[in-house]
């Protein structure tokens, strides 16, 4: 399941589902572009886990849930915490950090 | 982000059109796509992307009426603001 995020309300998903899979990203970014649909692939083939993406301009309470200091920023919670993140646009490390978490 | 070449590729929009800066994006976006590309080549390429759609938004802020100046600036604004730092 993926959705975009359409209101600042990341921490109520987070908490009504087991493993969340966030992609942090911007209109103008294009590392973010590139990777979208890369994680849309993760989200296909991982149905347990919710896939959102995040737009880190317009969400800054759901971007305080991450350190997010560089864009795209990929982050996964589990049963309502933090687990970890990375900054990539390489498709092995995001694949990698998405394994972990489901 | 690269202050310059924002500033340069929004000149190029003013002399030219943003349609050839759009067209270039789907081309580099299309060449991501290529399997033997080595990490440094993506880092480029999704860097370039980058200042050509901060370009793209900074002219977008000069025909709403912002002078040049202050639309670069304000776009740098977006963002720095738009990350933790």
């Amino acid at each position: 399941m993926i959705q975009e995020l359409d209101q600042d309300n990341l921490q109520d998903i987070i908490n009504g589902n087991d493993t969340v899979i966030v992609q942090y990203s911007a209109t103008w970014c294009g590392n973010c572009r590139i990777m979208k649909p890369k994680f849309k692939k993760l989200a296909t083939e991982h149905t347990g886990a919710t896939f959102v993406i995040a737009d880190a301009e317009k969400f800054p309470e759901s971007r305080k849930l991450a350190t997010v200091d560089n864009l795209p920023t990929f982050a996964t919670f589990k049963n309502g915490e933090f687990k970890g993140q990375t900054q990539t646009n390489k498709f092995d490390v995001l694949k990698e950090l998405v394994d972990d978490a489901v | 982000m690269k202050l310059p070449v924002i500033k340069h590729l929004t000149q190029f929009i003013e002399d030219n059109d943003e349609d050839y800066i759009i067209e270039t994006i789907e081309t580099l976006e299309a060449l991501t796509e290529v399997p033997s590309l080595k990490d440094e080549d993506l880092d480029v390429i999704g860097e370039l992307i980058s200042n050509m759609y901060g370009a793209i938004e900074v002219n977008k802020m000069i025909k709403e009426g912002t002078p040049k100046k202050e639309a670069v600036n304000g776009f740098m604004k977006r963002v720095l603001g738009s990350i933790d730092k």
